[in-house]
């Protein structure tokens, strides 16, 4: 299997990467031709050791790095030079790695900034930090505490209600259960697990192995910045031992 | 001493700590927000205040209307500084930026020399210049108008900052930078207009200076480490904060000024300042809150 031949079982994907080349200083690339779709309504899972890219493939897709070369399509129209802000009203959502809730602003204040984009339509506006309350009804009564005065579980819900806020077409999420308890680890990925009930477009880049493959559609890995291996998860998950394995090895 | 002298010192202390106040929320803002210490906020004071001198002492124009122009060129002024300036040094060190903060700050009072000299300037204030006479104390006009209106100021900004959409921007923004980008929030642009609304802010305790004191253009370090003193007192928790340091700072200077000798107040000044820093890095409030 190669990255060029991936068929991922729909006609119109919904990003699509080609040949993206990435990095942060001038000698450095992080990204090396790499090529990437997500499926509509489909959980994509980007695996890979750590530096193998993963997470600047996340951030060429969010409009965070621009690609030296390559090509970022949404729907079949061209995105490669549009920065966040506008991917963002495109409808490409990020959850970011770690800790990202504003811990000095309530957690309505926190629900308010991530609708910051459609402020000016009141309504929308209004029925969208409402509709959070009513998705997450635990965040309910905490609406006036610090966001940093929350427990991790908490905090991470807010930042899945902020992230969700919009109703993104297409969901990037990156490392969700990094940094949490193992015990809140579960809450995390059961909350996943709804997103992709409810059909969401959802690339998701994890060093989790097997709680991503899981749940995942589709599965790419990177090794060196390069497309390594990608396939659906079915004949993936036989092959998880071995990968892992190999990846102990680099 | 009787009660009077106390009274009366507390009044002073409290309409000289509206000063205060005023002096110090731009530092707080620019610092607390962006993390850029602007060392040249005392001169943007006393270039406030020397062109509030020309316009209503020089040119006669009315003292209350010229608040505004003199606070929205100020504004202006501010844009200009971030683009040409605090933007192409947001990756450079703590040390580089106050660097290039205290060039600005030697360019700017050579330039006030240059219009106005060195002389020390005293704004007539026209129908301001009366005295209110509340049973057994007596205070200038132009010093309850002076602390009123900074009251006023700090007060709305407090509530901008902490019950509007904006407000939670500009919090987030110095919270978490990052994030703030990703919710889609022009984190260039806010930065631009929050630092000159921090200028402003700063012209605006110039004006405020100028309405109840003499000044002269060289002794602004004096205010810069006024500024200083409430920002650390107040810590860079909120607007309201920098407005009760500042009222502390102001009630402490004239009240250790009827106990003990005058020369002696600003040491005691320094040393509760020394203690801030000592018991509390963010300040006394004792919270350890870093947004404005």
């Amino acid at each position: 299997m190669t990255a060029a031949s991936a068929a991922t079982g729909s006609d119109h994907p919904e990003l699509v990467l080609t040949d993206i080349t990435a990095g942060y200083f001038a000698n450095d690339i992080v990204l090396d031709e790499v090529s990437v779709r997500v499926a509509p309504g489909k959980v994509t899972v980007v695996l890979g050791p750590n530096g193998s890219g993963k997470s600047t493939l996340l951030r060429v897709m969010s409009g965070f790095v621009m690609p030296r070369s390559g090509a970022v399509q949404l729907a079949g129209e061209d995105i490669t030079r549009r920065g966040p802000a506008e991917r963002l009203a495109l409808g490409i959502s990020v959850l970011p790695q770690g800790r990202s809730v504003f811990p000095e602003l309530s957690v309505e204040e926190n629900l308010r900034l991530g609708a910051w984009q459609v402020r000016r339509d009141r309504e929308r506006f209004g029925n969208a930090v409402d509709a959070m309350f009513e998705r997450y009804p635990t965040l309910k009564p905490l609406r006036h505490k610090a966001a940093g005065s929350l427990s991790g579980g908490q905090a991470r819900m807010v930042e899945f209600a902020r992230t969700l806020i919009l109703e993104p077409r297409v969901l990037l999420i990156d490392e969700p259960s990094v940094g949490l308890a193992p015990v809140l680890v579960d809450g995390v990925y059961d909350e996943l697990d709804r997103l992709k009930e409810e059909g969401r477009t959802i690339l998701l880049v994890d060093q989790n192995v097997q709680a991503a493959v899981a749940m995942a559609d589709y599965v790419y890995t990177l090794a060196y910045g390069r497309n390594h291996l990608d396939g659906a998860r079915d004949g993936f998950e036989g092959q998880l031992d071995d990968l892992i394995k190999q990846w102990l090895n680099l | 001493m009787n009660i009077d002298t106390i009274v009366q010192a507390f009044a002073n202390g409290l309409l000289l700590g509206g000063v205060y106040g005023g002096l110090a929320i731009g530092l707080s803002l620019i610092l607390g927000v962006l993390r850029i210490v602007n060392i040249a906020h005392s001169v943007i004071i006393i270039f406030a205040g020397l062109l509030y001198w020309q316009l209503v002492t020089g040119f006669g124009l009315d003292p209350l209307a010229m608040i505004l122009p003199v606070v929205a060129l100020a504004y202006l002024f501010g844009l200009v500084v971030h683009r040409g300036m605090a933007q192409q040094l947001a990756r450079e060190d703590n040390s580089t930026v106050m660097l290039a903060f205290f060039g600005l700050l030697v360019v700017l009072e050579s330039i006030a020399v240059m219009i106005w000299t060195t002389d020390t300037r005293t704004v007539a204030l026209g129908y301001l210049a009366n005295v209110i006479e509340l049973g057994p104390i007596s205070v200038p006009l132009t010093r309850v108008v002076a602390a009123l209106i900074t009251v006023g100021v700090l007060v709305g900004l407090h509530f901008f900052l902490t019950r509007t959409l904006t407000g939670s921007a500009i919090r987030g923004l110095s919270q978490n930078p990052d994030v703030a980008s990703m919710v889609g929030i022009d984190v260039t642009r806010l930065s631009r207009r929050v630092f000159a609304a921090g200028i402003a802010f700063a012209a605006f305790g110039g004006v405020v200076l100028a309405m109840t004191q003499s000044f002269n253009p060289q002794e602004h370090y004096r205010w810069l480490a006024w500024a200083f003193l409430v920002v650390i007192l107040g810590g860079l928790g909120s607007a309201l904060r920098t407005l009760i340091a500042g009222l502390i700072v102001g009630v402490i200077e004239t009240m250790v000024g009827i106990f003990i000798p005058f020369q002696y107040t600003y040491l005691v000044l320094y040393g509760i300042l020394a203690v801030a820093l000592l018991v509390r890095s963010e300040g006394l409030s004792g919270a350890k809150q870093r947004i404005i």
